[in-house]
């Protein structure tokens, strides 16, 4: 069309204005969707990170902090749950499986977590997901360790490799203990959760690398009770079952970090729940996972507010950063509507020739800036997830995306349309004579 | 064919003296006419009435038997753009096309015109070729950039397009101001060719004597608005 | 001809009886308490059971109303969630009170529905209350002795409004 024809020559006549335009309006898109995306991405990775896990059970310091150190691997707890009291609510009525936990050692700063073979039974992902394995199997002797799947990608280690495994969180660590290397038997498939970054070996390492530096020897008996306990209609054995009890995994610490406890009917959730708040012998703390959660967004609803606000500020302000631009360009441009009416342009065409330079500028803003959007999650995705947990999603873009991008079009447009007013007003006064 | 009868204009309703006062004018089809007077006799506004721009206080301006006063400001746009080219005493051109691109855009809004142009060429591009071959400018020029062009070869491509797909009137306002004194007479004679061409009528705003000659009708734009030409 | 009536007759019935049917019943938390049944105060429990002093034992004696099992009822509750992602909620445990209060001893088993809803349901706001509508059941399930509650397979969810 005409008019469209146009309005694209005059914008290149006016390239380094028309760029720069474009480019702070691509980068304001950019920025919004940045935003929201990962806003997006880190509210479903969080909350894909537990399911199926009725109650987490640790010592008392808050709801938030409890779900955020036993799960996500952030913060430490600084107390523990002992032992007795594991076993005491783990055989209470109504249970049905329990796992403990032991966290806070760390391997090239990645979290390091003993548990129970049935850890990689009962704890489930998004939507009731188990953990499934990419190669190997779950530990079965003490020296033994499974990988998340971003252990094994980060650090470059594969099945068969002995691994070091150091006391303490951080990268540096004092007591290296060379002498009790573990072996990897398994990796995990990726969940884009926290357990991507943890290397889980059984409970009873944990204290075997913290005691005597000599090395330790297996029990060769087993205390089957580890299992009575456990409800048996829904168990499902793995496969070399018959060896696993010859070897105690779990031990007897004297502490464990945290446990999680699943249920015959999530029907007992709030009585148990309550028993554990209320436990005499010991301080502890039960939270429900779904319940906080949700405390945890309703937390950072308001910074999610904030940066939400603030980006559409930033669209805002580069769509202004338009209207200046052709608001200005039209004063030396009254000769060219001076011209096109000379050969029968009325002054609507004049508006829409305007109106379209908005649109194009507006519209290549917007491709601009999505494109710059992908390649921003692509260099940061990497960061993202192994600081911070998120695993964002580099997929097409959502319905929610796409309307975002339509109301950043239709804002240029309206902002578009005061210059094109305008221009249209000209063309009526000036015709074709206009005063320099 | 232009008729213009007790044509009065103030640009406001209190304005002492109306700016252009004509009681009568009578132009013919194919006429070329030199209109000549001082600046700030209303030369401008009396073009704007003509092209349509601007609408008489009181009287009618007929083009073509139309009384053009009485259409409404988009009919009065496209009787513009269906029977009138224009040209400016500079500044004609839109610096983002090239000179074809300028002299199709003459065309580009009216069907008629655009018709008209294609009886001669194919397309309205190779007509505007044709018609900027006629006036000089030859294939290399036809596409450079205007800003490269001289002064009196962009008057040229104003003239291309106000010819293009030929309009019944041409309006020239003071196009050759800007050109030097030998570049004047050629010009003025290649608006004769192609006025001739296609028997428009051509009216031709100036105040160079030196080509009042070469026309065959010289109207004072002072006497006839009832006031005698000092300068005559 | 008499047959003819006693088959319009019985039509009619079944259509009535489905119509009825078809509604969902609005049904309150006392319904779920069998009539007749003296509902044991959790806490009072708890004082009878010496040396699990420590320990209130879920109320698994609290039986549930088996007529209710397999029918269409709304009832009006607070969430408390279970599963269910960073949109919607697919599971969640309604209760009579704001469940989310530690101050006041838990319901026991049979004034709890286990709520599951096939596509998740938004909930903005766990302090407000909502109307679940779906299909209740009472299912028993076996563990270290026979245990009964209620589950509702949820069609729809509404604010309650006074």
């Amino acid at each position: 069309m005409l008019l469209i024809k146009l309005a694209t020559k005059s914008l290149l006549n006016r390239k380094a204005s028309a760029l720069l335009t474009l480019f702070t309006i691509a980068i304001s898109v950019m920025l919004l969707m940045s935003i929201e995306r990962v806003r997006v991405d880190a509210k479903s990775s969080f909350s894909n990170t537990i399911s199926g896990t009725d109650l987490i059970v640790g010592a008392r310091t808050g709801d938030i902090q409890l779900l955020l150190s036993s799960v996500f691997r952030i913060g430490h707890a600084n107390n523990g749950v002992s032992w007795k009291s594991y076993q005491f609510i783990s055989e209470q009525r109504g249970v049905k499986w329990a796992i403990p936990m032991s966290l806070g050692d760390s391997h090239k700063g990645l979290a390091v977590l003993g548990t129970n073979k049935d850890y990689f039974e009962h704890y489930r992902v998004a939507k009731k997901q188990p953990l499934s394995f990419l190669q190997g199997h779950e530990f079965n002797h003490l020296f033994e360790v499974v990988l998340g799947a971003e252990v094994a990608n980060t650090l470059g280690y594969q099945l068969g490799d002995e691994v070091v495994i150091a006391h303490g969180m951080g990268n540096t660590s004092f007591h290296n203990h060379d002498d009790n290397p573990f072996k990897v038997v398994g990796i995990l498939k990726p969940t884009g959760t926290p357990v991507d970054k943890t290397l889980h070996i059984p409970l009873a390492a944990i204290d075997a690398i913290h005691g005597s530096h000599a090395h330790q020897h297996e029990p060769a008996q087993a205390d089957a009770n580890d299992h009575d306990h456990d409800h048996d209609h829904d168990h499902d054995h793995d496969h070399d079952h018959d060896q696993h009890d010859d070897v105690d995994l779990v031990g007897t610490p004297k502490q464990i970090t945290a446990f999680l406890l699943g249920f015959d009917s999530p029907l007992y959730t709030l009585q148990v729940r309550r028993n554990i708040n209320q436990y005499k012998d010991e301080a502890l703390l039960a939270i429900m996972p779904g319940v906080t959660l949700r405390e945890l967004w309703e937390m950072l609803s308001i910074v999610e507010k904030i940066l939400l606000l603030f980006s559409i500020v930033v669209v805002l302000i580069s769509l202004l950063g338009m209207l200046t631009s052709l608001l200005s360009s039209l004063n030396q441009r009254r000769r060219e509507l001076a011209i096109l009416r000379s050969v029968g342009a009325r002054p609507w065409h004049i508006f829409t020739l305007i109106s379209v330079e908005s649109l194009l500028i507006t519209g290549l803003g917007c491709i601009v800036g999505t494109a710059l959007f992908y390649a921003l999650m692509l260099l940061g995705a990497d960061y993202l997830q192994s600081h911070a947990g998120i695993s964002l999603n580099i997929a097409l873009l959502s319905s929610y995306e796409l309307m975002l991008l339509a109301a950043i079009m239709v804002a240029g447009f309206i902002v578009g349309l005061i210059p094109a007013t305008r221009a249209y007003f000209y063309s009526l006064a000036d015709g074709m004579s206009i005063k320099i | 064919m232009i008729t213009l009868e007790n044509v009065l204009f103030k640009w406001h309703a209190k304005q002492p003296e109306p700016t252009i006062n004509i009681p009568e004018l009578d132009i013919d089809q194919g006429e070329h006419v030199f209109l000549h007077g001082p600046s700030g006799c209303g030369k401008s506004t009396l073009l704007s009435l003509l092209a349509g721009v601007t609408v008489p206080t009181q009287g009618n301006i007929v083009l073509l038997g139309k009384a053009i006063n009485q259409l409404s400001n988009s009919k009065r746009d496209r009787f513009r753009a269906d029977h009138i080219g224009y040209i400016f005493q500079n500044f004609n051109l839109l610096p983002y096309l090239s000179p074809i691109e300028n002299v199709t855009l003459g065309c580009q809004f009216s069907k008629q015109r655009q018709n008209n142009a294609l009886k001669n060429s194919a397309t309205i591009a190779a007509e505007a070729s044709r018609l900027l071959t006629a006036l000089g400018l030859n294939d290399a020029l036809q596409h450079q950039a205007v800003a490269q062009l001289s002064i009196g070869q962009q008057q040229r491509v104003a003239a291309a397009r106000a010819f293009i797909g030929s309009p019944e009137i041409i309006i020239a306002d003071e196009p050759t101001s800007a050109l030097d004194t030998q570049n004047r007479q050629a010009f003025v004679k290649l608006l004769f060719e192609q006025a001739s061409a296609a028997n428009s009528t051509l009216i031709f705003v100036s105040h160079d004597e030196t080509l009042q000659t070469l026309f065959t009708r010289s109207i004072s734009l002072v006497e006839l608005q009832g006031g005698t030409d000092a300068t005559h | 001809m008499p047959f003819f009536r006693k088959f319009v007759a019985l039509v009619a019935l079944v259509v009535c009886a489905s119509a009825n049917a078809g509604a969902p019943k609005e049904i309150f938390w006392e319904d779920l308490i069998p009539k007749g049944h003296v509902q044991i105060d959790t806490q009072a429990q708890a004082n009878h059971e010496g040396s699990e002093q420590n320990w209130v034992q879920p109320d698994l004696d609290a039986p549930v109303v088996k007529e209710l099992n397999g029918q269409s009822v709304s009832i009006p509750g607070f969430v408390v969630p279970l599963e269910g992602d960073s949109e919607v909620i697919t599971e969640f445990l309604l209760v009579p009170y704001f469940g989310a209060c530690i101050h006041v001893p838990p319901p026991p088993p049979n004034q709890i529905v286990h709520v599951t809803i096939k596509d998740g349901v938004p909930i903005e706001s766990l302090y407000d209350a909502i109307v679940v509508t779906g299909v209740i059941s009472t299912e028993t399930w076996s563990g270290e002795i026979a245990q009964v509650g209620y589950k509702m397979k949820a069609v729809g969810v509404a604010p309650f409004e006074l």
